[in-house]
């Protein structure tokens, strides 16, 4: 057998024993091992695992993983996301849907602290579902706002998407923070409109809650203080370039703690919970990124991902029909598998791609963490609808899967903006 | 979960315990080599080589306890709708798979970790030996085979009792 059957046969492997729910990890190792071994000699690829396993566990530019994720941790322990909601309630709640659209503000305020989809929509959805209901919401509304605001998280940075494909493509991870910011603004503006129109067309989804003096306004801006301070010291220092990305995360989550203990809302039981939370999320994505190395190297040594791209080439396409085509395997492939090992196992191969049409990689890594928003809440698999039916659980799945269905519309509207103008994303990282 | 599953979790925890201790040692170790540079124009020395040895041991020690709360991102779509019987044999084979695996990297590592000590590799800055951190990760992937072990003897015995 030729290395590029090897290869194709290998890819076949994967796509079908990762139904056999395995550690998604697991299969990516295994795979590559046997490939490796096969196309090369068994002891080197018993040098590959080793290898590969210790320069993931201690790479560098991966430590920012663990303290990242302790920020959003202590943060969704500390009843930050409760002051965020109820400052933006005081502003939007008097709108028609102003609920929603506040909800929609504290998760991207929250964001900007926490760099996971499925942290954001599990702390908003505890504190909004409950007041959504209170005030009439629809279900599908309530529910759907949750799921796709909580989306979030990895766009407006800090975001553990971007950290993972800025170490597997070796771009830097303060670029690709930084250019999440301004299609973050956009989406959760795109959001808001979203909510205005739907409950103009149909009125019952949201009612309008009661009016607040300017007098409770002002009472209500305190509560989004320590976001601002947390967001400005790690992004302030990232983009002027004080703090590597790892820093910034250790300042960041060290402050985190520090303004909870100074609220007395972090308990030593829920800073335990933060650790053991933190270990467990930062180990689950640190090995799904070593299972991928190994798997990309064996890809490597079939020189598939070459193939595929002077392949692309030679096809003669227009670049932007290549664009829709990864964008549609992306939404497809995000329908059923987990998007981190979606990202995971696609990289290797679109990447080259991306570079031969000259795409800047940045951007791309943009697109990319807007394609896993959508992955995130389209059906079957999509992990932040089950993580708010989880909260709200008198709710039925086809409710939530329905009321994320308007803003997926405001996510595509997004990536087609971002393909003639990759400006969105690539003005404020052309600063730093 | 039997006692023997129960001794079991409570031991991953125990060590996973550890993971939490060498994380929160990253964030100090850091933020005063931040501070330190910032305020004393003086960094730690080799705070950059801790750091990864930290990280290191922090995946390596939480390995068993990520895969016994079955953390890990894993597709249940297709297993969950089978009958029940086939689902544990699924599990069984899954479990002993990666249990090969595991046991392949333990080997492997151990190897390469007393081949470090021979070549005497040291770390950039401090000049720490390498190899305790390699076993580290021989030590993570021990007990995480221990684990995966007693998974397919626990899913194999469901098999068998259906």
């Amino acid at each position: 057998m030729t290395p590029t059957t090897v290869g194709i046969i290998g890819i076949i492997a994967l796509f079908v024993l990762i139904f056999s729910r395995m550690p998604v990890a697991f299969i990516m190792t295994i795979i590559g091992f046997v490939g490796f071994g096969y196309v090369i000699t068994f002891n080197a690829s018993m040098n590959l695992v080793v290898k590969d396993f210790y320069t993931v566990f201690g790479s560098q530019s991966l430590t920012v993983v663990p303290l990242f994720v302790l920020m959003g941790q202590v943060a969704f322990h500390s009843g930050i996301s409760k002051r965020l909601f109820d400052a933006a309630y005081v502003f939007l709640g008097n709108q028609p849907g102003g609920l929603a659209m506040a909800t929609i503000g504290a998760c991207a305020g929250f964001s900007a602290i926490c760099g996971s989809t499925n942290a954001t929509a599990a702390t908003m959805g505890a504190v909004t579902l409950p007041e959504m209901k209170r005030f009439d919401y629809k279900p599908e509304l309530a529910t759907g706002v949750v799921a796709a605001g909580g989306s979030l998280g990895i766009l407006i940075p800090p975001s553990v998407i971007f950290i993972v494909y800025g170490v597997m493509t070796q771009q830097s991870i303060g670029k690709l923070f930084v250019a999440g910011i301004i299609p973050g603004v956009l989406l959760t503006g795109l959001f808001i409109v979203t909510i205005a129109i739907w409950t103009r067309l149909r009125p019952d989804l949201g009612p309008a809650g009661p009016a607040t003096s300017f007098r409770e306004k002002c009472a209500a801006l305190p509560g989004i203080v320590e976001t601002i301070i947390l967001f400005a010291m790690v992004m302030g220092g990232l983009f002027a370039g004080i703090f590597t990305p790892t820093e910034a995360g250790a300042v960041g989550a060290l402050g985190t703690i520090v303004l909870s203990l100074i609220r007395r809302r972090l308990t030593w039981k829920s800073f335990v919970e933060s650790l053991m939370e933190t270990t467990r999320i930062s180990c689950m994505i640190l090995l799904i990124v070593a299972g991928a190395t190994v798997f990309g190297h064996f890809l490597a040594v079939t020189r598939i991902p070459f193939d595929i791209a002077t392949w692309i080439s030679s096809v003669n396409l227009p670049s932007w029909a290549i664009i829709m085509l990864i964008l549609v395997v992306f939404f497809v492939g995000g329908c059923f598998i987990d998007s981190l090992a979606l990202i995971m196992l696609t990289v290797p191969i679109f990447y080259p791609v991306i570079i031969l049409f000259q795409y800047d990689p940045v951007w791309f890594g943009v697109v990319i963490v807007l394609m896993t928003q959508i992955g995130v809440i389209t059906p079957p698999v999509g992990i932040n609808v089950y993580v708010v039916s989880g909260v709200a659980r008198d709710v039925p799945l086809q409710t939530i899967f329905r009321g994320v269905l308007p803003f997926l519309l405001a996510l595509i509207i997004t990536v087609l903006l971002l393909i003639p103008f990759p400006g969105i994303a690539l003005w404020l990282p052309g600063l730093m | 979960m039997t006692s023997r599953g129960q001794t079991l979790f409570k031991a991953a925890e125990a060590v996973n315990w550890a993971a939490a201790a060498a994380v929160t040692a990253m964030m100090l170790l850091v933020c005063a080599d931040v501070t330190m540079r910032f305020f004393f124009r003086s960094p730690i020395p080799g705070a950059y080589d801790l750091v990864g040895f930290l990280a290191m041991l922090a995946v390596s020690l939480s390995l068993s306890y990520t895969t016994i709360t079955k953390s890990h991102i894993a597709v249940e779509l297709l297993v969950e709708k089978l009958p029940r019987k086939v689902r544990h044999g699924i599990d069984a084979i899954n479990a002993l798979l990666s249990f090969t695996l595991f046991a392949m990297i333990t080997w492997q590592t151990a190897l390469y970790g007393l081949h470090m000590r021979t070549t005497g590799e040291v770390s950039l800055t401090l000049k720490l030996p390498v190899y305790p951190f390699v076993f580290g990760i021989t030590a993570g992937c021990g007990f995480l085979c221990v684990i995966l072990a007693f998974q397919c003897y626990l899913s194999i015995r469901r098999v068998a009792r259906l």
